[in-house]
């Protein structure tokens, strides 16, 4: 089992009380170098993913782990979803991804996903040759990750993606004030328009693919982008909400299960509650932890 | 020199207009407007109408109700708090904001987590769209009335599950296993080919000893029905399935041989290692149908 980020001890004292009695190990990236955006985390997290796939694999073919399972939170289901997406058939045995930062529309190429007003809204404004890509073919976001799951033998996960979501989840979906919350991402800073570092400008430019400028006076060139990480975070435009706010259906998704964070443990638009599983008692969320156990085929304590 | 001073001007003019139309119809001129009613989103005027209704659709006075709004106040988030009147009826007026949560709560009562609890004002905003308040329609939440929860006791576990189709008994009583023919239910799983990690076909047989079960659908399971029991319930996912499985989790109300009424979560893992299968369940130590309990118990089972 894998988690992320500082949270980790807390994460793993919880899921021992809730009857987990693994092996456990924690893993970070260089992640945030830019405090405006979420883009160049994202490109960070897609590099990152990389030699994240290499060690997988490398715990896989040790023949040591009796199951792997795989646990992400927020961005870091980029740097998770990728490495899966790259490594082989059955390299996991389950994933959680839990308040996703990462577009549904990754895991989902139907169009009752991928229709979400407030972003085609805006692609619409701009239109023409600042339209945004939308397809994995055109280096956009839809369908990324649709293989990852429910894909028959070649499932990179053959048992259970399971989506924990928050419809009111404040740092993907309904904040401002303290941070841009994930969807003004998408609205304000796709394409990356020079604010994160002001080094260059991105622009859609159909149908040759996205297109970048070198932003220095009198002498900016440009150059056609063509790696599928850059173009996604630094110039696609979702056309869905993050996968850790709204659920998707079973039969066209990559994701088995979704769990409503709000329906069955109350959480809030609270920016705390981003990762409520951590900063709340665990009196209030142990339910979530034996959630996770049973994503992962884990038996679980029976709760007082 | 006046005509070439004219000449100079007009041409000056001429580039000035060329520059405004261009900078008029360009993406830095549409995403500076994209700024600032993003920021203007989460200053939008919020009025809303509610009504808190019971069971039987008669208001219900004195409930607590909880706003969070997103907004652009230090913390992101504010909070305010009213009580329903006797109709009711209750408002939330002259306040700002751009996503608004509603939490409607009162003693003795249960939530109904089927009430929407998300609403946006600003544009685009979710998938709901724009929220419009209307005085004449107010949204409606629904409380229960808590019953009795008198001899109602749980009890859950996890036991082994083999594969062959070899029974596996449990006394419910006890909540443990038991020899083949004494046991209160029987849980059977056939799987086509072990050697499969994913894709594989299987079926599962749950049955009740000389009683019978049911499906147990809705949100409050707290009555167990009176007739409609089956002796067992068999279940299978074939290879084909979509999507596919390798684990099932049922809720069914039980009616032992004794005539004790029993709701149980029955969660079958075939990829666990080994594989399992968890058991938790209420029943009435009186025999009575009432297996009302408290409900933050019930809020892991999740999503089947």
């Amino acid at each position: 089992m894998q988690f992320f980020g500082g949270t980790a001890p807390t994460l793993f004292k919880r899921l021992y009380w809730a009857g987990y009695k693994g092996r456990f190990i924690a893993l970070r990236w260089p992640n945030r170098p830019d405090p405006v955006t979420f883009n160049e985390d994202e490109y960070y997290a897609f590099v990152s993913a990389i030699p994240y796939k290499n060690f997988i694999e490398s715990l896989k073919n040790s023949g040591s782990w009796d199951s792997i399972n795989v646990f992400a939170h927020s961005h870091g289901n980029i740097m998770v979803s990728e490495a899966i997406r790259l490594g082989q058939a059955g390299m996991v045995n389950n994933y959680v991804l839990t308040e996703a930062a990462v577009p549904a529309g990754c895991y989902d190429t139907s169009d009752t996903v991928n229709n979400y007003h407030r972003f085609l809204e805006v692609e619409a404004r701009f239109g023409g040759w600042n339209k945004t890509p939308d397809s994995a073919a055109q280096l956009g976001y839809r369908g990324h990750f649709r293989n990852i799951a429910n894909a028959g033998a070649s499932s990179k996960v053959p048992g259970n993606v399971v989506s924990f979501f928050n419809p009111h989840d404040y740092a993907i979906f309904t904040g401002a004030a303290r941070l841009i919350a994930w969807e003004e991402n998408q609205i304000l800073f796709k394409p990356d328009w020079g604010l994160s570092g002001g080094r260059v400008r991105y622009w859609g430019n159909p149908p040759k693919g996205p297109r970048v400028a070198w932003n220095i006076p009198f002498l900016g060139g440009s150059r056609l982008v063509f790696h599928p990480y850059e173009s996604m975070s630094f110039v696609a435009r979702p056309r869905s909400q993050a996968i850790g706010v709204t659920a998707t259906p079973r039969l066209t998704s990559a994701i088995t299960l979704n769990y409503d964070l709000h329906y069955n443990l109350e959480f809030g638009a609270e920016p705390s509650d981003h990762s409520g599983q951590i900063n709340r008692p665990i009196q209030q969320v142990f339910p979530y932890f034996l959630k996770v156990l049973d994503s992962f085929d884990i038996p679980h304590v029976t709760p007082p | 020199m006046k005509k070439l001073f004219i000449i100079v001007g007009f041409l000056v003019f001429c580039l000035t207009m060329v520059w405004l139309i261009v900078w008029w119809n360009s993406p830095e001129r549409q995403r500076a407007k994209l700024i600032v009613e993003s920021r203007k989103a989460w200053t939008t005027p919020i009025q809303f109408f509610g009504k808190v209704v019971d069971e039987h659709g008669n208001p219900v006075e004195g409930a607590t109700v909880r706003f969070q709004v997103t907004d652009l106040s230090a913390t992101g988030v504010s909070e305010y708090h009213t009580k329903s009147d006797i109709a009711g009826l209750f408002t939330l007026t002259n306040v700002t904001g751009k996503h608004l949560g509603v939490f409607v709560s009162r003693e003795g009562y249960y939530t109904s987590k089927t009430n929407r609890t998300a609403f946006e004002y600003a544009a685009g905003g979710g998938q709901h769209g724009i929220f419009v308040p209307d005085s004449q329609h107010p949204v409606v939440f629904q409380l229960r009335k808590q019953g009795e929860k008198t001899n109602v006791v749980k009890k859950g576990g996890n036991f082994r599950l083999p594969l062959d189709g070899t029974p596996v008994e449990l006394d419910l009583i006890n909540c443990k296993e038991v020899p083949v023919g004494t046991g209160h239910i029987s849980v059977q799983c056939w799987v086509s080919d072990l050697s499969m990690s994913y894709g594989f076909t299987w079926r599962w047989r749950i049955s009740v000893r000389e009683g019978g079960l049911q499906e147990a659908l809705g949100e409050f399971l707290f009555e167990a029905p009176e007739m409609g029991y089956e002796p067992f319930e068999e279940g299978q996912i074939t290879m084909e399935a979509k999507p596919w499985r390798n684990s099932v989790d049922r809720r069914y109300f039980l009616k032992l041989a004794d005539g004790r009424f029993v709701l149980a979560r029955i969660v079958l893992k075939t990829k666990g290692t080994p594989p399992y299968f968890y058991v938790e369940y209420y029943f009435n130590t009186s025999g009575s149908r009432n297996l009302e309990h408290d409900p933050r118990g019930r809020a892991h089972w999740g999503d089947p």
